[in-house]
């Protein structure tokens, strides 16, 4: 009996394990990996206090954190599928080009071997990684989207990589025709007996891929831009040079680690890439094997294959159906399965989810447009307009006031506004939040709509008014404080609600520092932050899930619906980091409030032609996109605040 | 007589030629990709416009410069304004200092146990060793580099890690970079001998070559030395480019995490400062210690072939084999 070819078997289980990690990804990771983290102190269970990151693996973060105090688990799983489609994609582009090129110089094409001459011996004088290297760290190629970013470093490691491929394939072409004599070898039989030994060294390429990844990963080569503004992190330890989780991006600070015994930080992304390239090798080794032993086995099987597919062969199988009776049952049903699940598709679970209405929010926009929101040249005065607006509104759509002040007789009450006035650096800084909300039946985990109702800004000499991006956000937010109240005058929410209206033009948000403390504002609340949402592409949308404290993982499967929510809703979206320009995320951040920003557009675009730029045009304002991300963020919070399953257990 | 001296000439001036044409691109893509500014290729806002910023006038002018500097030997000048050339000695000295040992090790290493163990590979070879053998060879480098460096630290608390600016390196700071450079084409190494030891045994020579040896009462170690050893390094040495490539790529891993100052070092580095003509300066380096190594293997397999003394063609030379 024939020896079992455990080589490719084992190879085959592993590549399968890879392919089940990208399709569960979402099912593995217990945190967000874009979060991070700054400025913590933690209590391990030896009683020993960790200050800043990276932490070393320990019972909530398994595999440890980076400098940036992101989960390496997280990162790990995530970036599995950016690496490994970079490797296959490569490998792809690599049998692409140097099967035709071997092919051709084989048979005795002088054109098709010179370039293979050159590009083997070429890229055999100076080494592969080396100009491998020169060309990624090219400045134009860092600043890519990732999905540009992969296209491009496969084509790029293809390029400088395929030689040795075609080579080898040549070897084997001409060994071929040599064999068979110049003239009496056929075309189609070179391909029979070249086209096993492609596909097995498609694998081993894959292998080799993986292998240049992790060594230029090592230099300091990363897939993706890296959006981190890495000046505005204090980070104790090291600098993090990619936003995009993947493999090699991980491995960028491995020099770093070995000199500061932070050994925790490269050694699993290193076992990630052995594990990968032991997989695809396995396979690509284990089918050599089998077609030196015989050459044709390859082809006999593909073909034994396409039989057993052929329509005709199932038309045949039906004149003998007693015989055939297994086959014909087997292929009937498939075919019936797939076609029902064509014609029939299952019916998708849809959640009865309050709509918004899209007057109400024109309407808002109109109103906020008016001059008297810009107070005639006096800022203070426009701001006081807004907030009274604001104020009015709150009160009409009946939420609760949020606030406790005690007047000079000593009586309580609860306003909607907190004034504030305090001495900082020698200045009086007087300002005011509006806050209501609603008291869900669970104490815990509050979900904050947080809005910088700043709506006037100086650009130098000039005024300009933020309506794309505050006045849409006020409006925003008070047709969900309508359409959330009226969700739950109906049936009361888990969570609490609070709608938070902060002066960001104020020290750095310090209204917001000044509100925490108040019920349902604490570093246990969740906020959400819109920005720009009536800019941009239609069906883009941008969450920045940086500012979900990675300490509080919890958050992470509220995230996870969210992204399906928005993908259900018609939305493409991206992750984007925008740094300190939104300054009430930013000091939430710090205050170690977890939130997520919902943004219409990427943070260049925002940086480019919205941010303390003139915004006064109300045509410019995609209403109708303003009316589905509201609808989205609605969905979202319906299924935050009601929800009554999370996985508490996981929060620290 | 097949071919007229016409012809010969014809095609030696062809090959010529290409081989300076070959050269030629090679050069121009290199000072391509070093020398031509960073912002030539641009991305615009929303990422996915590619635009390039590229002036023709300047290219040319960048190109010709840079063959210039080439034929003068200075390979130009760095950001301070010294020759390239002038500058490099240091790093040129530190990098040879541990690519030749490691050169040397990997090779007598590697060929010593790759000839003693194709005998069993070419009588025992199967699947589960196929299968180990792909395994250990999967390894990626960096990942070897950094257990091998975890033993050598927490078993003999053997620092290996240069400190930053130090010019005057002790030789204990070799002694890991010239280890952990030897590992890879040591494998590299077994793998060719290997490969071309059992080409010899099963096509060329064939199993009767050896057999008639064993029978006229040679010793297994001098069929394995004289007959299997000897005519596989032959090969070997006509073919040492991959294993030479394993030796320079990872030259730059082990320069790159140990800190130590030798060319990829510096080329790392002033690529980070935007010091772009001594990167290049620094390849055509590399090139030349590849050739010079390749060289090496060229002459020392000349010198060992048994059929260095005999002309004509291959035709021929096999017939007398």
């Amino acid at each position: 009996m024939r020896e079992k070819n455990w080589t490719i078997i084992i190879g085959l289980i592993f590549i399968a394990i890879i392919i089940l990690i990208i399709f569960f990804e979402d099912s593995i990771i217990r945190a967000d990996p874009f979060s991070i983290d700054e400025g913590v102190e933690d209590v391990f269970g030896t009683g020993e206090i960790a200050k800043g990151h990276p932490f070393p693996p320990n019972p909530l973060d398994k595999y440890g954190t980076d400098s940036l105090g992101r989960n390496i688990h997280s990162l790990l799983i995530f970036g599995m599928k950016v690496t490994i489609g970079v490797a296959v994609l490569s490998a792809l582009f690599r049998v692409l080009i140097a099967t035709p090129i071997a092919f051709y110089s084989g048979v005795g094409g002088k054109v098709s071997n010179t370039i293979l001459k050159f590009f083997y011996t070429f890229f055999n004088i100076i080494p592969e990684i080396i100009i491998s290297y020169i060309v990624l760290n090219q400045k134009g190629f860092k600043k890519l989207r990732l999905s540009s970013s992969i296209l491009v470093f496969s084509i790029i490691l293809a390029i400088i990589g395929w030689g040795k491929l075609g080579k080898k394939l040549h070897n084997e072409t001409k060994k071929i025709v040599e064999q068979n004599g110049k003239y009496n070898v056929e075309k189609k039989k070179i391909f029979k007996q070249i086209f096993p030994k492609v596909f097995a060294n498609f694998f081993i390429e894959t292998g080799n891929v993986l292998r240049s990844l992790c060594i230029l990963g090592v230099l300091g080569i990363t897939i993706g831009i890296n959006k981190f503004d890495i000046s505005s992190f204090e980070m104790s330890w090291g600098e993090v040079h990619y936003y995009y989780p993947e493999w090699s991006g991980m491995l960028n600070v491995m020099k770093e680690a070995i000199i500061d015994r932070k050994y925790w930080i490269p050694l699993f992304p290193l076992i990630g890439f052995t594990f990968s390239i032991i997989a695809f090798n396995l396979v690509g080794e284990g089918f050599l094997y089998e077609i030196n032993i015989d050459e044709n086995l390859f082809y006999e099987r593909m073909k034994t294959l396409g039989y057993h597919l052929s329509p005709k062969t199932y038309i045949k199988e039906w004149d003998n159906f007693n015989i055939n009776r297994r086959n014909i049952i087997i292929k009937t049903s498939i075919v019936v399965v797939i076609i029902l699940s064509i014609v029939f598709p299952l019916p998708k679970y849809t959640e009865d989810y309050e709509k918004v209405n899209g007057n109400n929010i024109v309407n808002y926009i109109e109103e906020l447009s008016k001059s008297k929101y810009v107070g005639n040249g006096n800022r203070e005065e426009g701001i006081n307009e807004t907030a009274k607006f604001i104020e009015k509104e709150l009160e009409e759509i009946g939420l609760a006031p949020i606030f406790k002040e005690y007047d000079e007789e000593g009586f309580l009450h609860f306003p909607y506004t907190q004034d504030y006035s305090i001495e900082i650096k020698d200045e009086i800084i007087s300002g005011k939040n509006i806050a209501a909300y609603l008291r869900g039946y669970h104490p815990h985990y509050p979900l904050i709509i947080l809005v910088d109702y700043s709506y006037l800004g100086h650009l130098e000499t000039n005024k300009y008014k933020g309506l794309d991006e505050r006045g849409t956000s006020i409006a925003m937010a008070l047709e969900l404080a309508r359409t959330i109240k009226d969700k739950y005058s109906r049936e009361t929410s888990t969570r609490s609600i609070v709608f938070l209206f902060v002066d960001g033009s104020k020290y750095e948000g310090i209204g917001l520092q000044l509100a925490m403390g108040t019920k349902h504002i604490n570093s246990g609340s969740f906020y959400m932050y819109f920005n720009c949402l009536g800019a941009g592409e239609d069906n883009e949308l941008y969450l920045n899930t940086s500012t979900i404290s990675s300490r509080n993982t919890a958050f992470y499967k509220q995230m996870k619906k969210a992204k399906e929510k928005i993908k259900q809703n018609g939305f493409k979206f991206d992750y984007e980091y925008f740094g300190n320009e939104l300054i009430l995320p930013t000091t939430a951040f710090e205050s170690n409030i977890s939130g997520i920003i919902f943004s219409g557009i990427p943070r260049h675009e925002y940086l480019k032609n919205y941010y303390r730029q003139r915004q006064d045009n109300i045509n410019n304002i995609n209403i109708e996109k303003l009316e589905d991300s509201t609808q989205t963020i609605m969905d979202i919070i319906s299924q935050y605040a009601w929800s009554s399953e999370y996985g508490w257990r996981y929060f620290r | 007589m097949r071919c007229f001296g016409g012809d010969i000439l014809k095609r030696n001036i062809l090959k010529i030629i290409t081989i300076l044409l070959f050269i030629f691109v090679g050069f121009t893509f290199l000072i391509i990709i070093t020398k031509l500014p960073q912002d030539t290729v641009n991305y615009s806002i929303n990422y996915n416009k590619v635009t390039l910023n590229i002036s023709w006038k300047e290219t040319k002018k960048i190109i010709i410069n840079s063959y210039k500097n080439i034929f003068n030997c200075s390979l130009g000048y760095n950001l301070e304004g010294n020759s390239i050339w002038g500058s490099i000695p240091y790093y040129l000295k530190n990098s040879l200092l541990i690519l030749v040992p490691a050169l040397i090790i990997s090779s007598i290493l590697g060929i010593l146990i790759g000839i003693s163990t194709t005998l069993k590979i070419i009588y025992e070879d199967n699947l589960r060793k196929i299968f180990w053998r792909t395994v250990i060879r999967s390894i990626p480098e960096p990942f070897v580099i950094f257990l091998l460096y975890l033993i050598a630290l927490k078993a003999f608390e053997f620092k290996s890690i240069v400190p930053e600016g130090l010019e005057d390196i002790k030789v204990t700071y070799y002694i890991l970079p010239i280890i952990l450079l030897s590992i890879f084409p040591t494998m590299k190494m077994i793998k060719l001998t290997r490969q071309n030891a059992i080409k010899i045994y099963d096509t060329e020579y064939g199993m009767e070559y050896f057999i008639t040896a064993q029978m006229k009462g040679a010793s297994s170690s001098r069929i394995l030395n004289t007959h299997l050893l000897k005519n596989a390094f032959i090969k070997i040495s006509k073919e040492p480019s991959s294993y030479l490539v394993l030796l320079l790529g990872n030259l730059m891993i082990v320069e790159h995490l140990l800190n130590f100052p030798g060319l990829t070092y510096k080329l790392i580095k002033n690529y980070n400062i935007g010091d772009m003509d001594t990167v290049f300066g620094i390849i055509i380096i590399l090139g030349l210690i590849y050739l010079m190594f390749y060289l090496i293997f060229r002459i020392i397999g000349k010198l060992i072939d048994p059929l260095k003394n005999k002309t004509g063609s291959q035709e021929v030379r096999e017939v007398i084999v």
